[in-house]
């Protein structure tokens, strides 16, 4: 560099190149900012509706159960002891609804079940070894969590306890106790979202509460960044091959019974569905075939077990297989009959099929003991809900005996 | 000052210049030069990221458009993409198709020694010496010759780089102007530097680091005016100061020149796929032990030494690009290239300071005797580059002669009879493979190939990216992941992944296709997935009863 002169006099003054860049920065910081609030609007959770969508049965047919079989299945059904595991109880609740008390007082009311859910208070009297609480609050975190696990003081599948709190009608602003502090099942759905994998292990629950409590609202983006809509949601359900997915993959056909209905429901109330077109066809589709498999394989009796896309059940009795014992048959059979009720005519059996698996699950209720219906007692409350669902009506709905 | 230059065209003893203008130092060059070119030459073309911006640049030549998606992995479905690289990927897939993999070799050569050469303009025009800036060029190869080993998106992100410095170092870059100094105009600054950005933009997302080299010399310049006059007023009247302000807001405008515009500045720096690209072993701290660390410790131990014994003052500026840069590399190891670009700048200076007083003393007389310019040197410059042409690969083939084979092209572990194989007998569904084949089959393999996962983490959903690194491990839940995600075929490498080979061998519902000495391939049948609409039977159903 050359050595002294006259100073250089810059452009500018040095007032106007400070307005000047004042004006460019602060131009930049309103861009970023107008940036980060669209960023921040892609990401949000989408709006939520603060009472579920209810999906109601379709069909009434009395020579699928009579009134007094149904009375008297349902009359067993009720959950007993002092503190029957987490996952009973949310299968329980699922079950009633929002019933009155029954009348034998040691049967487990639906106000009680609720509580053991949602009050953290509550939960520990009733558990009070358990390892962990069931509510998981986090108040820097996004929302409250329901904890997952095979202890009796957890919930045996991700976000049940939310699917089962849309499908009894729950609004969000019921109240929920943590151990922290108060708050309402908003947070509990928020962090569902919040934490949602399109490749979780499990998202049959999730996928079911959000088709209840999210519509109109179709899209959101995931803390992976990944767009989602209920075509996606659809394609995940419909991804894995047959029975793979919790309770021999009744509970994927039964989500996706539920997006079919769902989707019906909006567009029936002129708002937009949920499902594009393509995706509607595809998912009718696919159950369509599950309930061709279903009619191919149903056994004379007239039940099912997890072999059930490739073979019927080759003996009448239980036998201890993996996938052919008495529970996996109730499973199978009580599960495939309850979204069977959901779903549109398009993807129905045969009604004879749907007649003999609810013959053999009211048979299969008689001859139970006590105790072993208090065992099966979560399985058996998708057979209870069906019966009722073929009946036109919710298990809430049924004077018992 | 400026500091006198060794091998400089004027005699140390104050004679007239000679009327040649080539000095052993330019044929040093031209050796260095010549050598580079042709060992650069005969690298394989290594590293999976080139064969998976191969394929994205196939796919955009293709469809004239740029992905929504990620073309290869139909599990990313909904992920933003913003193909900050496209304009990289482009070059590199029509250099493909017209060239091959020579082409591509040629490509690789010419940008690395470009980089080189630019990074040797730029310290010879910092330092004044001819011999610092080659000295300069040969540090960063040891510091960070594995940033540049392998030709990538960011390859021509390096070469940006170095352009740029070039250019800020013909603009005094770090000077420490006197008081009353006139700064240079800058106007092939300021035309030269928006350019840069606009391309850099486009070719690589690496457009940052020059965001902070301009801005460490703006604020430097600012240290060093504060520091002399203790005037803001100073400061704000200062003209290089101003200049280099100038210089960066136009750096920042010009990056938004690209088919994103502003979503591309955010997408690079905060999209979720961040949380994959951190588990990479390129973006992992640097160990101080590990061969990264290591070189950084002792640059730094080099440059102590050379500040000491240098009579050069450090500029603010510099001292700001030795720590932004450094702290950067320290954090991944992915940027220790930037930060041997900007410690060779910084070094030169100081090197050619030391050189010169050197030069003063009797052994340097007798060498600048010695290195006298003659008309000897600009021949044998030709003469030495022609012959490391002629040895080339490029070379080879102007004359005729055989070319290298796949395997000396690709190296060895590329799975040139694997992709092959695929091509002949396409793949059914969703395909498994390691993250390095991933990439290679989407390039090589058969068209169309939907992969579970390749390497570019950034653009795929955290969980799938975990499962795959899981089940590519051998992890002992493998079977319930293939089986969420649908796999219908597995390509394993045998050597890499013992554990999964030999448990995929076992399993019962996988059987083998196809295997050579590195290679295995299985498959399984799954039924149709979601069935298109109206194939299904119609089940035997009557009408449904009335309803409630």
């Amino acid at each position: 560099m050359s050595g002294a002169g006259a100073r250089p006099r810059a452009a500018l003054g040095g007032t106007t190149f400070v307005a000047l860049q004042v004006v460019v920065i602060a131009a930049a910081v309103a861009w970023g900012a107008h940036l980060a609030a669209r960023l921040e609007a892609r990401r949000a959770l989408p709006t939520l509706r603060a009472e579920p969508l209810a999906v109601g049965p379709l069909y009434d047919d009395p020579q699928v159960i009579s009134d007094g079989d149904l009375r008297r299945v349902l009359a067993r059904l009720p959950l007993t002891g002092d503190a029957p595991p987490i996952a009973q109880v949310d299968h329980s609740l699922r079950l009633w609804g929002r019933r009155p008390p029954f009348a034998d007082p040691g049967q487990l009311p639906s106000w009680e079940m609720q509580r053991r859910l949602l009050d953290h208070r509550q939960f520990v009297l009733v558990h009070p070894g358990a390892q962990a609480p069931l509510l998981l609050d986090d108040p820097e975190g996004t929302g409250v969590g329901v904890r997952v696990g095979a202890d009796d003081g957890a919930a045996s599948h991700v976000d049940h306890t939310l699917a089962t709190l849309a499908e009894i009608g729950m609004p969000l602003s019921t109240p929920v106790r943590t151990a922290l502090r108060e708050t309402t099942a908003r947070e509990i759905l928020e962090r569902s979202l919040a934490d949602f994998s399109l490749n979780q292990s499990e998202v049959e629950w999730s996928a079911l509460a959000y088709a209840l409590f999210l519509p109109p609202a179709n899209r959101w983006v995931t803390s992976e960044g990944q767009e989602m809509s209920f075509d996606r949601l659809s394609e995940r359900l419909m991804r894995e091959r047959l029975p793979d997915g919790v309770c021999s993959a009744n509970h994927r056909l039964y989500g996706l019974a539920t997006f079919l209905r769902v989707d019906q429901q909006m567009t029936a109330g002129g708002e937009a569905p949920i499902l594009a077109n393509a995706s509607r066809r595809r998912i009718v589709e696919f159950l369509k075939q599950a309930t061709s498999a279903f009619v191919r394989h149903q056994h004379p009796d007239g039940f099912w077990n997890f072999d059930w896309p490739r073979a019927a059940p080759a003996a009448a009795e239980p036998t201890e297989r993996d996938g052919d014992r008495l529970s996996d048959r109730i499973i199978v059979t009580g599960h495939v009959l309850e979204w069977w009720a959901l779903a549109p005519g398009e993807v129905q059996p045969p009604r004879p099929v749907v007649r003999a698996a609810a013959r053999w699950l009211i048979d299969r209720v008689d001859r139970l003991e006590d105790a072993d219906i208090q065992r099966y007692n979560s399985f058996l409350s998708h057979a209870g809900r069906a019966l009722a669902l073929w009946r036109g009506r919710l298990p809430e709905e049924v004077e018992l005996e | 000052m400026s500091s006198r230059r060794f091998f400089d065209r004027r005699r140390p003893s104050g004679r007239a210049p000679t009327k040649h203008r080539f000095g052993p130092g330019h044929l040093l060059l031209a050796v260095l030069a010549g050598a580079g070119y042709l060992l650069l030459s005969y690298i394989p073309l290594a590293g999976s990221e080139l064969w998976l911006n191969v394929a994205w640049g196939s796919w955009i030549l293709e469809h004239r458009a740029l992905p929504s998606a990620d073309p290869f992995v139909p599990l990313a479905a909904g992920m933003e993409v913003v193909d900050g690289e496209w304009l990289s990927q482009v070059i590199l897939a029509a250099v493909d198709r017209v060239a091959g993999g020579e082409g591509l070799s040629l490509l690789f050569t010419l940008t690395v020694l470009a980089t080189l050469l630019f990074l040797a303009r730029a310290c010879f025009v910092a330092g004044g010496s001819l011999f610092a800036g080659t000295l300069g060029a040969l540090a960063i190869l040891a510091l960070a010759w594995g940033r540049f080993a392998a030709l990538r998106p960011q390859s021509f992100g390096l070469l940006c780089f170095t352009a740029l410095l070039w250019l800020v170092a013909a603009n005094g870059a770090g000077d420490d102007e006197e008081e009353g100094a006139e700064a240079p105009k800058g106007r092939r600054l300021m035309l030269g530097v928006p350019l840069i950005f606009v391309l850099w933009a486009n070719l690589d997302a690496s457009f940052a680091a020059g965001w902070a080299l301009l801005g460490c010399l703006f604020l430097g310049r600012v240290i060093d005016v504060l520091r002399r006059t203790r005037s803001p007023r100073a400061v704000l009247a200062d003209s290089a100061m101003r200049r280099w302000l100038y210089v960066l807001e136009m750096a920042v405008a010009a990056t938004l020149v690209n088919p994103y515009g502003v979503r591309l500045l955010v997408a690079t720096h905060s999209a979720p796929g961040m949380d994959n690209l951190r588990q990479l072993p390129d973006w992992q701290p640097l160990e101080i032990l590990g061969p990264g660390g290591r070189g950084l410790a002792l640059s730094c131990v080099a440059l102590l030494f050379l500040l000491r014994a240098s009579h050069r003052r450090l500029a603010a500026a510099h001292v700001l690009l030795l720590l932004v840069f450094g702290w950067v590399a320290a954090h991944g190891t992915r940027f220790l290239g930037w930060y041997g670009l900007v410690f060779a700048l910084v070094l030169a200076p100081h090197l050619a300071d030391i050189l010169d007083r050197w030069q003063q003393g009797r052994a340097g007389l007798w060498l600048a005797d010695l290195a006298r310019p003659s008309k000897i040197y600009l021949p044998l410059a030709i003469v030495l580059v022609w012959i490391a042409l002629i040895f080339s690969p490029l070379g080879g083939a102007v004359l005729g002669h055989e070319g290298r084979t796949p395997r000396q092209l690709y190296g060895a572990a590329a799975p040139l009879a694997l992709a092959e194989h695929l091509r002949d007998d396409p793949p059914r569904g969703l395909v498994l493979a390691p993250r390095h084949w991933g990439d290679w089959l989407a390039a090589q393999g058969p068209p169309g190939i939907e992969l579970l996962a390749t390497s570019g983490a950034g653009r795929i959903p955290r969980r799938v990216w975990r499962d795959h690194q899981r089940v590519a491990a051998g992890d002992a839940v493998w079977p319930r992941l293939l089986d969420r995600y649908r796999v219908e075929t597995a390509v394993v490498d045998k050597a890499g992944q013992p554990n999964l080979a030999e448990a995929m061998r076992r399993a019962a519902d996988w059987r083998p296709i196809y295997e050579d000495e590195r290679a295995m391939v299985l498959a399984r049948s799954l039924p149709e997935a979601s069935p298109a609409a109206g194939s299904a039977e119609e089940p035997a159903s009557p009408a449904p009863e009335a309803g409630p």
